[in-house]
This record gives structure tokens, sequence and C-alpha cells, in this order.
């Protein structure tokens, strides 16, 4: 059962409205907050994935031809204590890599390009070890531990969190503002009741408690009413995923806690309609005499 | 007790309506608040119930100078005053029994405390049978009852009355006003504003008179029994 007044009209200036207000911003902060964990959860695991790893590249026109220096770095890597596992990518793969911006014709399969080696590394491995290694044995080859695109990655997890908390903030604030003036709306035409209600003896705390009561039901609607659609969308969203996942998209899903956080503004938002509602008449009152 | 000293009440930005108001209305004493169509009795009341701060002199209620109270101190003071309003001020979305209970409900006692004796009360001015109707339905003179079980179900201190048997009939008159000057018995400071002569007639014995001229003056007259004292 929903809380609401003893004493107030159940059917407020706003009681109707004020619900679907709620429930937009609701479903709004729901759907920004499971964005902004989504994004951050892919990033987060890409980029777990690329600590682990260094790509080997050994570049053409060194004096030895570079497919015969795959073999001795493989043979290099296989007994190093920092290497868990190396694999030389074959020309075909390299080639698909080159594809979407070249072409796949036969002057690109022409072309000079380094062999690439994807080598994961054990964890606390020592990488500056096995660059100096790699390096003083084999001149020219190019250790890449996607330093640049790390940091890349990071500044736009941070721009994401940053996004996403404002994008929530702003929709707070919107909702506070409505809910203030929501309040004022109902305090005014209802001034003859909290008249009477002083009259008769009612202190500051207890017209507000009234106040508050009737917005803490109006919250709890607004919140499941905007709650339901969010989860909806949410999980029309994970099926559409589910059933045709690109790699980023797999890797950009929420975990079963990401959902309550996802969830966390329609607390928020039934637990300040009702705060609101009660320090608004707390301030309105203090300022009558 | 109520002590007036040299009081003046204006409306914000309006001039003054009552002046140079002095009267002394002791704990248990009964006064009538005469006067003419607009010589300003609801505004005195209005006053005295706190609704309205004086523009100058004090005001004393139960020995503290109410002009010069808190918020919160003047509610503590209002919760020992009753009021009848003329135009009743019912509640329109709750029930009889809820309208009368508001003066409880708002001290924080829980409804299992109050109810029977609120059921009590509504049952001995007649409206038993109507605990659960809205006040809409009821007769200008049922909510008047209503209004005025509301007034006195807090057992107060002091019950300010504005015109309360101005919608009943006589005999149901007759039957609050017993209810009124019982409470007065028990220790109630009363005052009743009316312009109702015969019941100014009818109980002139037992009660003073605040009699309010046109000029927004005031003057005090002891009762009936005490003039003849003093005649004597």
């Amino acid at each position: 059962m929903m809380p609401h007044s003893k004493i107030l009209p159940g059917r407020m200036l706003g009681a109707r409205l004020l619900p679907l207000v709620i429930a937009v911003n609701v479903y709004l902060a729901c759907l920004a907050i499971a964005g902004g964990l989504a994004l951050l959860s892919g990033a987060t695991q890409w980029s777990g994935e690329i600590d682990q790893l260094v790509t080997l590249q050994i570049a053409p026109g060194s004096k030895q031809k570079t497919s015969e220096m795959v073999q001795p770095v493989m043979e290099a890597l296989r007994f190093h204590p920092a290497v868990a596992q190396a694999r030389a990518l074959s020309m075909d793969e390299m080639h698909e890599l080159l594809a979407p911006w070249l072409g796949d014709s036969a002057a690109v399969r022409e072309l000079p390009i380094p062999h690439l080696i994807d080598v994961s590394l054990k964890p606390d491995a020592d990488l500056d070890a096995l660059r100096s290694k790699l390096e003083a044995e084999f001149p020219g080859i190019l250790v890449d531990d996607h330093r640049a695109w790390r940091a890349q990655m990071g500044a736009a997890m941070l721009t994401t969190r940053v996004v996403s908390a404002g994008v929530v903030g702003l929709i707070a604030l919107a909702a506070v503002m409505v809910i203030v003036f929501a309040t004022r709306a109902s305090l005014a035409s209802h001034g003859e009741l909290v008249a009477l209600l002083h009259i008769i003896g009612a202190r500051d705390a207890f017209v507000a408690g009234e106040f508050q009561q009737h917005f803490l039901g109006i919250g709890i609607r607004g919140a499941l009413i905007g709650l339901i659609p969010a989860a909806l969308t949410l999980a029309a969203i994970a099926l559409a995923l589910g059933n045709d996942p690109a790699p980023w998209m797999s890797r950009a899903s929420l975990q079963p806690s990401d959902y309550l956080l996802a969830a966390l503004p329609a607390v928020a938002a039934a637990v300040m309609t009702m705060l609101t509602a009660r320090i608004t008449v707390l301030r309105a009152l203090a300022q009558m005499d | 007790m109520i002590r007036v000293k040299n009081v003046a009440l204006r409306y914000p930005d309006g001039p003054e309506v009552l002046t140079d108001l002095d009267f002394t209305l002791p704990s248990g004493s009964f006064h009538f608040l005469t006067g003419r169509s607009g010589a300003g009795k609801s505004t005195l009341l209005r006053m005295l119930y706190l609704n309205h701060r004086p523009a100058r002199g004090r005001m004393e209620m139960f020995g503290r100078d109410v002009t010069a109270l808190s918020r919160d101190e003047l509610t503590a003071v209002r919760q020992r005053i009753g009021v009848v309003f003329q135009d009743f001020r019912l509640i329109e979305h709750l029930t009889v029994l809820q309208n009368v209970a508001l003066p409880l409900a708002i001290s924080g006692q829980p409804e299992s405390e109050y109810a029977d004796n609120v059921a009590e009360l509504l049952d001995w001015v007649g409206l038993g049978d109507k605990l659960h109707h809205r006040p809409s339905v009821l007769s200008g003179g049922e909510q008047q009852q209503v209004a005025i079980a509301r007034a006195v179900i807090g057992n107060p201190q002091v019950l300010l009355a504005d015109e309360p048997t101005g919608s009943v009939d006589a005999e149901i008159g007759e039957r609050l006003m017993g209810l009124l000057i019982n409470l007065n018995r028990q220790g109630t400071t009363l005052l009743i504003a009316t312009h109702d002569t015969s019941l100014l007639l009818s109980h002139r014995h037992l009660a003073g008179e605040l009699q309010l001229s046109g000029r927004g003056k005031l003057k005090q007259l002891p009762r009936v029994a005490e003039e003849l004292a003093l005649d004597l």
C-alpha cells in the first residue's frame, strides 16, 4: 500500500502528472547509468585483456627477411619467464587486418608489411626485461605494449564516467526543481488547510510530515512507473545484443550488480521526492508569520 | 489568563482596525464578545488564537507575552486553545470522526486511544450515527456541532467561539451552550463572539462582556450578577 497523508487530500495538485514526470526522469537516469556502466564494463574488460598483451612487430627493411626472423623470435619467447603464450600471425591474418583500410587486392598482398606476433604475458611479468632482451637480440624489432591506446581508453573511460554522472545529475536537478515547484503549488493551493492545522496546534514538522507522506507516495508511484519500462528496455537491448553480438558489444554488457546500480535512480527518486517536499514545506512555513 | 494591554491590530499595509485594546480574561472566566457586524469581533478572535500578531502592545496568555514567542512556542500556546470558527472550517475529505479527532491526531495520540472518546462526544452532541459521513452531507447546524466538538475534544484551557450557535435551532443551540458552559465550569476560559442578543440576555448572568464599538475600541463589562452586587 502506498504511503499517504492522513490529512491532505489524496488528489492534490500535481498528484496525477508529477508521478509521470518523475517516471520519465527515472527512466532516463536508469538508462544513462546502465549505458555508462555497460561502456565502462566493456572498456574495463577490453583494457584488462590488453594489459596482458604485447604485440611484436618485425619490420621490413632489415637485412634479414622478416619471415626468417619470426622463428628465432618465437624460440626466444618460448622459454622466457615473462611469456605465457606467443602466436605469430599468418600472412592471411595480417592481410585480413589490413583489408578494411587497403582492400585485399593482389597489389596489397605484394606490399612489404611487418610480421606480427601476439604475446600473452604471465601475471606480474617484467615487460621491460623482455623488451630489452628482444631489442638486443633482434635489432629493429618493435615491442608495442599498447600504451598510447590504453591512455586513450583511460581518457575515454573517465569521460564516460563524467558524462554519465553529469547526465544523471542534470536529470536529478530537473526532478528536484519540478518537485519543488509542485510542492510549493500544492502548499499554496492548500493554504487554508495548512492555516487551520496551525491554528489547531500543528507544528511545522507535522505539516511537513503530511506533505512528505503525500509526496513519498507520488515518488514511489513515479519510480515504479519509470523503472518498469527502463527494465524492459534494458532487457530488450540485452536480448538484441545476445542474438548477434559484435565483439565490442559483447564486452559492453551489464553484470547483475550493474542492474542493481541502474535501478538506484528509482529508489533515489522516491527518497528525493520525499525529502525535497519536506524541505520545501519547512522552508516555506518558516517564511510565514 | 489572557491579559491584553494597549494592543492595536492592523492588517498588512492597512490602517489599525482595532486600537488601544485593554482587557483581562481571568482563568475560568466566561465572556461574550459583542459588537455590530464589522466591528472586529472575528478579527479580535483571530488575534487571540494567534493567527494575527498585534501591531503593538502586549498580549499575555498563560503567563507569557505571546508577541515575543517563536513559531514553536506559539504552537505550544495554540495547543491549549480551542477555536470554533464561524464558517466551521471542517476538512471536506475527512469524515466527521476524523475532523473531530484532528487536534488529538496532531498532538500525536494514537487513534486507538481517542477513537472511543471522539465517538462518545459525537454521540452526545447527537451525531453518533454520522461518524463516517463527510461534512458536506451534514446540515449547517450539524456542521457547527462538529466544529464545536473538534474545538472541545482536546480539553482546551481557553475556548474561543465565533457565533457558535449561529446556524442551529434554539434547542440545539441551548444544548451546545450547555456543553460550552459545562466546559467553563470545569475551568476552561470561554469567550464567545456573538451578535445574538437573545443568547446574550439568556446567559448574561453567567458571563462578562467585551463590547467592541464601531471605531475599533473595546469596553469590558462585568457580568450582570457582578453589576448588581456593585449597585447594591
